[in-house]
């Protein structure tokens, strides 16, 4: 990074954009680093003066004094011979309170001090500040390649550039990127939003940001850069608050990707494939047995501003379902996720191994979780794919086959009715609904008493607990209110209220 | 359903309710504002029903018994009475050494209770630290450079509270800024915003500022409640005058002085540029990219420098010091090389930026005790910066700013016995030093004595 000053971008309409530096400019690079190794011996101040020499000699001095500013922070400097800078002033400052007003008194306390610290007069003056930074010698220049000094201007810019970043979205390849990434900005304290892409985009910013447009973030946004841009596939755009040269404050766009890798001196890291583990494996094979079609390492899945990293998507009658295998996990984690997961655009289920729960398991119709020794196949093939992935096959059912009685009540369990008459689920629907059903999240509702169960619902409102009372004297579930007109407003895990959508 | 708060590393958020201030945050599922509206919206929490509110935001630290025996003078009562009246938020204006610690000691009584105080300079949190220690009797707490102990009262710079505005943000009840006209800057604002503190009180000599962001201190701290200049408290200050010291440069002096000088104006007469005010020069500034701009920038540089430190103005330093051998004198300059210099030359202490710590304080110690009567600084002691002792100011070098020079002056009008203050201002004749000269004085030439050559 640089002081802003030493920053040399280009404007095109509403874009801004560093200069970068290239092959052209390897020997300017050395030139400056020669400067530096021909100045071993003087004081960073002298060292200083001989680069605005050079610097008045090239169009652009900015990109002198920035190369030069590299070199120095990685040459070594020392602190003049002698004694400690702080004894001579304090010695001098203790010889009198009157400070030395004309030449002859200065003469006399410099002698006084001098002989006290055993230095001449000279090295007394000399010595006096030597501790500044700027008095300092320059002792070593490494042998820097020249190479380096440009890919390491061309980043520095970069984030220089960054400092005045008000907005910052990134996006990759490959879900381990992502991953990576969101770990990397939650470690500087930054927040994230994903956006839907293709492909999806992180929009990092800090609490701040989401309230008002503000620069404050700039330079961690500017630190986190290298940390992105060795993540794999990467691809930038910033907003730049930028002074223009009349002064006028202007966003620009700062885009940059991958491309311009070699230019900033970046190796991109090598994500490590993703193995499925044996726990995977099987449910793998498994579904794949069903006929179900199974995309491993999907694209990350953005869900209500965050971000979902699913392991496969399962594909099958006329259905879709997401997969995340998670690892260590406690009931409240899981939780969060199934709530977390419940706005995605298809069932997103959790599938996880009880040897890696940290509290008691929970019920839910979105999470397997599997035994100690493994998955529990046999289950997963009675109860979840049939329950996610019901058959599509029709049956034609005569009414001869009818249970008694059903033609009386006012709600049916679908798969109920199609356990006791031995038909496949998408019969016993279709057999309700010609019988003036609505059927809806398996279950069956006679339609002339849609609104009794409407009215007693509405009057119930908005408390979820009241709702639920009146939904189990029906012998219904929640699952039935979007039927209704209604959703539950979850107000965090344990408060939820139920309202009109 | 129980509507809570919590605060969120700067910002507050609510769930289970929309409170009057606030944007829906989907990745939270909460409102989310700004820590500073923290008095609003638990004031509409505490509306509600009873026991539908949870206010786990704010976490103040636990105050100390808060009680002083200082007497306050007429306006500096009548400054925190204004303030009271003002729902605890507001800023005070009142002239340098017209005491407004003592108008903020008072204001942390009324309160008593958790209370950060934000200061420009690590000086400046030494001088707040041994007032808050003295007349209240308390530990009190310091953040910045490098120290981090949090305390129900902490005194902390400007950089530090920004940084820890995240952890910090509902530690304190009472948010005070010292030298607030810092504070609307684009980034130390977030100060102000990032702090739940309901009680707020800004401090300075100068309100407004060029750039006109003090129009911001009304929503950030409660706006400009109170307010005497000078003129108001002639019986208060010290008596003092200010007198301008001209010096020649020498032939060779002037030559190179008109030379940079035309290549400098001439630079702008090509490409039509005019200096009207700061804006301008940051125009000039960022065009100076190329070797033509940046040709123009040396000699103005160039010139400045030749302006600002003649051979002539050490001659003149020397003879104002003799005129006050033994008188506690502060000799300000511009640039932190001149400063080194001057020290080097007059064998005196020299505060500047570059001042570790422990020497920064051992010099001003020397200089209180008058083991050193003369102590150069750059701008580092322009603000705040008590030194009571101090009867003389030599202004050698400074920049056009009125605050600058009204910060300059005042370090000398704290009231002593038979104090006479004297403010002298070297300029270099027939520079362009005179023209900054009447720019920072503006406004004060009824107090300015005639001129000495």
């Amino acid at each position: 990074m640089f002081p802003r000053a030493l920053l040399v971008a280009r404007v095109y309409k509403d874009q801004v954009r560093p200069t970068f530096l290239g092959e052209e400019s390897v020997g300017v690079a050395d030139s400056v680093k020669q400067l530096y190794a021909r100045s071993i011996g003087l004081r960073r101040r002298e060292v200083e003066a001989k680069v605005r020499e050079v610097e008045g000699q090239v169009q652009r001095y900015k990109v002198i004094r920035a190369l030069a500013l590299l070199v120095d922070r990685v040459s070594t400097f020392k602190q003049r011979e002698g004694p400690d800078p702080v004894r001579v002033r304090e010695v001098l400052f203790d010889s009198s309170s009157e400070p030395a007003i004309t030449p002859e008194e200065r003469e006399r306390k410099l002698g006084e001090v001098a002989g006290k610290l055993d230095l001449s007069q000279g090295d007394t003056i000399k010595q006096m500040w030597a501790d500044l930074e700027e008095e300092a010698i320059l002792t070593h220049v490494p042998d820097i390649d020249p190479h380096d000094l440009i890919t390491n201007f061309n980043l520095g810019q970069c984030q220089t550039l960054l400092f005045k970043a008000n907005h910052l979205t990134v996006s990759f390849e490959g879900q381990d990127a992502y991953k990576e990434a969101i770990r990397r900005i939650k470690r500087m304290g930054l927040m994230f939003t994903a956006l839907p892409g293709p492909p999806p985009m992180l929009e990092v910013e800090g609490t701040l940001s989401f309230l008002h447009s503000t620069e404050k973030y700039g330079t961690t946004l500017a630190m986190l850069l290298p940390d992105l841009i060795a993540l794999p596939g990467w691809r930038m755009e910033a907003k730049i608050v930028h002074t223009d040269a009349a002064g006028r404050r202007k966003t620009r766009n700062f885009i940059l990707d991958s491309g311009v890798a070699d230019y900033l001196g970046v190796s991109l890291e090598d994500a490590p494939p993703a193995l499925p583990t044996p726990f995977l494996t099987s449910l793998i094979g498994l579904l794949d047995e069903s006929g179900l079609k199974v995309t491993k390492n999907p694209p990350p899945l953005v869900v209500g501003g965050g971000m979902e990293f699913p392991d496969l998507v399962v594909q099958g009658n006329g259905r879709v379902a997401y997969v995340e295998e998670i690892g260590y996990w406690s009931l409240e984690w899981v939780k969060r996720k199934l709530l977390r997961t419940e706005k995605s655009p298809h069932p997103y289920l959790i599938v996880a191994s009880r040897a890696l729960a940290v509290t008691k398991s929970l019920e839910h119709p979105r999470f397997i979780a599997g035994k100690k020794t493994g998955l529990d196949l046999d289950y997963v093939r009675r109860k979840v794919l049939p329950a996610w992935f019901p058959a599509t096959e029709e049956v034609e059912v005569g009414p001869s086959s009818l249970p008694a009685g059903v033609g009386d009540r006012d709600v049916h369990v679908i798969s109920e009715i199609a356990r006791s008459c031995g038909l496949r689920y998408p019969a016993a629907k279709k057999f309700l609904e010609e019988r003036g059903y609505l059927c809806a999240w398996g279950f069956a509702i006679r339609r002339d008493a849609l609104p009794r169960l409407r009215e007693e619902v509405m009057g119930a409102l908005p408390n979820l607990s009241s709702v639920e009372k009146v939904l189990e004297r029906w012998s219904l579930s929640t699952a039935i209110l979007p039927t209704l007109g209604l959703t539950v407003k979850w107000r965090g895990l344990e408060e939820a209220t139920v309202v009109k959508q | 359903m129980t509507v809570t708060l919590s605060f969120d590393k700067g910002t507050l958020l609510v769930r289970g309710g929309r409170p009057p201030i606030g944007v829906w945050d989907e990745r939270v599922g909460a409102y989310r504002s700004l820590a500073m509206h923290y008095g609003d919206i638990s004031a509409w929490g505490r509306s509600l029903a009873k026991g539908d509110f949870t206010d786990m935001a704010f976490d103040p630290l636990m105050p100390p018994h808060f009680a002083h025996s200082e007497r306050l003078r007429p306006y500096q009562k009548e400054a925190v009475e204004a303030w009271k009246s003002s729902g605890m938020k507001g800023v005070i204006v009142l002239p340098t050494a017209a005491g407004k610690t003592h108008v903020a000691l008072e204001a942390i009584q009324a309160v008593s209770s958790s209370s950060l105080v934000v200061v420009p300079t690590l000086d400046l949190i030494d001088q707040w630290v041994a007032k808050l220690t003295d007349v209240f009797g308390i530990d009190v707490g310091r953040i910045g450079g490098g120290v981090n102990d949090l305390r129900p009262v902490t005194v902390s710079t400007y950089d530090s509270a920004l940084i820890r505005a995240e952890s910090l943000g509902n530690r304190f009840h009472f948010l005070i800024v010292d030298e607030v006209h810092h504070l609307p800057s684009p980034s130390f604002r977030h100060i102000a915003e990032m702090y739940c503190a309901p009680a707020r009180l800004g401090l300075t000599a100068t309100y407004e500022r060029a750039d006109l962001l003090h129009l911001e201190l009304e929503g950030l701290m409660g706006g400009k409640i109170f307010e005497r200049g000078y003129d108001k408290l002639t019986e208060y200050l010290a008596d003092f005058a200010i007198v301008k010291v001209k010096v020649e440069l020498a032939p060779d002096e002037m030559d190179e002085y008109d030379d940079q000088r035309e290549a400098f104006t001439s630079y702008l007469r090509r490409h039509r540029m005019r200096f009207r005010g700061r804006w301008d020069f940051d125009s000039f500034i960022r065009r100076s990219w190329n070797p033509e701009g940046r040709a123009a920038l040396m000699a103005w540089r160039r010139a400045r420098e030749i302006a600002f430190n003649p051979r002539a103005k050490l001659d003149a330093v020397r003879t104002i010091l003799s005129r006050h051998r033994g008188e506690r004198t502060l000799i300000f300059t511009e640039e932190t090389a001149q400063a080194y210099d001057l020290s080097k030359e007059l064998l005196v202490p020299c505060i500047t930026y570059k001042t570790e710590e422990m020497e920064r304080k051992e010099f001003l110690r020397r200089f209180k005790e008058g083991r050193n009567n003369v102590l150069v600084t750059s701008k580092v002691l322009d603000e705040g910066v008590d030194v009571p002792e101090a009867s003389v100011a030599i202004v050698l070098s400074g920049s056009g700013s009125p605050r600058q020079f009204r910060q300059r002056l005042g370090r000398i009008l704290r009231p002593g016995q038979g104090k006479h203050a004297m403010l002298y201002e070297v300029l270099s004749r027939d520079t362009t030093e005179m023209g900054t000269s009447a720019r920072r004085k503006k406004g004060m030439g009824a107090l300015i004595a005639p001129s000495a050559g």
